[in-house]
């Protein structure tokens, strides 16, 4: 089976977006002239993407100031709070304060979705190669304040994700996007104390929506256990998958990345999005192919964290490099 | 000090022995004044008692931005916006001293950012476009693409004109450090961050000396990013001591929002006399780390500069007065948290009053035991 190519999360806010967007808040455009330039951008997004053959994408994510906003505004119980950095990272989100037990009235984010979804079709693009991006149980977990004494770390986990992550994922099934992508930056960073509970809450969400396939999107570091944990769900379950971040891994990863494969689909993070530098074929390919001739499933190149740590210059060449990556092994494995 | 205990000495009967000893002990003692007050020997600036200052940036005016943007739409040319950069000096220097303020800064009115204007004037920088920090904010991160080296003097004309146009015996002027630069770019050349970041001190003490040869007094390294990796600090530290090799005038760190615990378990391995930190947005949590200081300064941030409501003179002064718990209040400075370029301009002049205010209310109570000036120390 081919390789095949996965953008995911947010995508760099072209400069002249993110103008409209300062001249919207301070009342010098209007909603409806903003709207047209996220039209605008989104299309040229999709466009991108498409010509490059890529085979599932985000919408870009360009009305997203981070992962976690604006998805936290539409959440009952929560507050949005001051800056606080991402990671390790020289960049800051809003963050989510959980005051009291949370509710969640409508599929925010993926009525969002559609207004994107309709480009798409018009650009002869079907919605199951686009996805629905969220931040995952952990990673929302983790990086919120729980001041309430309604919840702890697990609760709070289980009910973001019945909640919230159920109510978008029944959303998005409707408009036939299947790939829910979560982001688990905190799954790769983070220590393996409550990883059962995370695999449990995954488990879970597979069970319940058997059409959908779910993403774990893992990076910022590589853990081992999250890794292993998260094969094992796949191989239970074959809508589970996952991506690991190679990136960030040490080189040892590479030996057991081949016994760390499960039967669901899998994204092996090579380009680094934290990096202008350019990634070489010749130090990423040999690895690769060590990995390759034993898996069946789904395989997916990728880049780690989303791609809006690069200027968009930047990003546009990852992506490009990144296919022209697959395409190399992906004739090598024809020729052998 | 000096000809009265020689003329002492002279008086009394002893041997060439103890007369050798004697004064072997004197130039000692001398020279570990020299040494431990140098600076004010050197410099020889007397302040007031608690020194109130600034950390840096201060609000562009508005007529200035938009020089800024008709220039950049080339309807005015370089000279005209070099000329209203000049005059926005002129006004906010002039705005800081008449809130009272002691060591004014330039207001950072040259810098659009602290890191990109910096990697501008360093040769092996390039810039590929804006990256987002937060919301809709971008800036323009840099990327080393080849070695680095030293151009030219970076802020040696921003400091002779500041110098120029203030009436105070010390101005303060502001460098990005090391570390933050390499934390803040990023790197295609080097083979690690740490290399990188010895690369970029040995600029940056480069233009301290440069500063220094120029008549600066007063030079403060911005690094607000060295404690966001933990496990970098060590290394990062050395690195940030370079900057301050070869030079003898008055060097401070600015920290801010920072962990301070940290931070504070390597006070004494740097070689800074001052730390300036940011207080009040914490509400005076981790103060505790003053007892850590040693011989050395804080410069104590008693004005939040993400808020826009004003505090007041009491505010301020009861800060000051629990700071005093843990340091003497020679070695303090007053200045506000972080660069005011964030603020409305009237607020940012405002909260300066009030910082002044408050530390007037300290003096008062410092002046009835006899306490009424400070040195600026090395
Ligand atoms: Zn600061």
């Amino acid at each position: 089976m081919p390789v095949m190519i996965m953008q995911h999360g947010i995508y760099p806010r072209p400069r002249g977006l993110a103008r409209a967007i300062s001249r919207f808040s301070s009342g010098k455009m209007s909603q409806e002239d903003l709207e047209r330039v996220y039209e605008r951008y989104t299309e040229r997004f999709f466009k991108l993407l498409k010509g490059l053959g890529y085979d599932r994408f985000s919408d870009g994510m360009f009305r997203w100031d981070d992962i976690f906003n604006p998805l936290i505004s539409g959440i009952g119980g929560v507050v949005v709070d001051g800056l606080r950095r991402f990671y390790d990272n020289n960049y800051f989100f809003r963050q989510p304060i959980v005051r009291g037990r949370i509710s969640y009235d409508e599929p925010k984010i993926s009525r969002m979705l559609v207004k994107s979804l309709s480009i798409a079709r018009n650009l002869g693009i079907e919605p199951n190669r686009v996805s629905l991006s969220l931040a995952g149980p952990y990673t929302m977990a983790t990086n919120a304040l729980i001041e309430t004494s309604d919840y702890n770390l697990e609760s709070f986990m289980r009910d973001y994700a019945e909640k919230v992550i159920y109510s978008e994922i029944e959303g998005s099934l409707k408009e036939g996007v299947v790939n829910i992508d979560l982001h688990e930056p905190s799954i790769a960073v983070m220590g393996n104390a409550k990883l059962n509970t995370v695999r449990e809450i995954y488990e879970e969400i597979a069970r319940n929506f058997p059409k959908a396939r779910i993403w774990a999107i893992m990076y910022f570091g590589y853990n081992r256990e999250g890794v292993r944990m998260f094969r094992e769900a796949s191989t239970r379950l074959g809508n589970i998958g996952y991506v690991v971040d190679m990136v960030e891994a040490p080189e040892s990863a590479w030996n057991e990345l081949g016994e760390l494969l499960g039967s669901g689909g899998i994204g092996i993070a090579i380009i680094n999005s934290r990096t202008t530098k350019m990634e070489r074929y010749r130090d990423i390919a040999p690895k690769l192919f060590k990995v390759l001739g034993r898996y069946e499933s789904d395989l997916y190149l990728t880049h780690n964290a989303s791609l809006e740590f690069l200027p968009e210059k930047i990003a546009v060449r990852k992506l490009r490099l990144l296919r022209r990556f697959a395409i190399k092994i992906n004739r090598k494995v024809q020729k052998s | 000090m000096g000809t009265g205990s020689w003329a002492m000495f002279g008086s009394l009967n002893i041997n060439i022995q103890e007369i050798n000893t004697y004064i072997i002990f004197k130039i000692s003692f001398v020279m570990w004044i020299t040494r431990r007050w140098g600076d004010t020997r050197e410099l020889g600036v007397e302040l007031p008692i608690l020194p109130t200052t600034v950390i840096g940036s201060y609000p562009r005016p508005r007529w200035l931005r938009h020089m800024i943007r008709l220039w950049s739409m080339g309807r005015v040319d370089d000279k005209a916006l070099d000329e209203a950069f000049r005059d926005s000096v002129r006004v906010v220097v002039r705005e800081q001293e008449e809130a009272g303020i002691d060591i004014p800064s330039d207001g950072e009115m040259w810098r659009d950012e602290m890191v990109e204007y910096f990697a501008e004037r360093i040769d092996g920088f390039r810039f590929y476009g804006p990256v987002r920090v937060w919301g809709n904010n971008y800036f323009n991160k840099p990327a080393v693409v080849s070695k680095l080296s030293y151009r030219e003097p970076i802020v040696v004309k921003e400091y002779m004109f500041l110098r120029s146009v203030s009436n105070r015996a010390v101005v303060k002027v502001t460098i990005t450090g090391p570390y933050t630069i390499a934390d803040w770019s990023f790197n295609e050349y080097y083979g690690s961050k740490e290399e990188l970041t010895f690369e970029l001190a040995k600029i940056i003490n480069r233009e301290i000396i440069e500063l220094e040869k120029a008549g600066a007094l007063f030079v403060q390294v911005d690094e607000p990013a060295l404690t966001t990796h933990p496990e970098e600090m060590d290394w990062a530290v050395d690195a940030i001591n370079q900057v301050t090799k070869g030079v003898g005038i008055k060097l401070g760190l600015h920290v801010c929002y920072s962990d301070y615990n940290l931070l504070s378990r390597y006070f004494d391995k740097l070689s800074f006399s001052q730390f300036a930190l940011e207080f009040a947005n914490r509400g005076y949590r981790d103060l505790g780390v003053l007892s850590k200081l040693g011989d050395r300064e804080i410069g104590l941030g008693v004005v939040d500069v993400h808020n826009r409501s004003i505090e007041d003179p009491q505010h301020v002064s009861k800060a000051i007065e629990k700071a005093m718990t843990y340091v003497e209040p020679e070695k303090i400075y007053v200045n506000p948290d972080c660069g005011l370029k964030l603020l409305p301009r009237e607020i940012a002049r405002k909260k300066l009053e009030v910082m002044v205010s408050g530390t007037k209310i300290v003096r008062k109570e410092l002046l009835s035991k006899g306490i009424e000036r400070t040195i600026l120390r090395g």
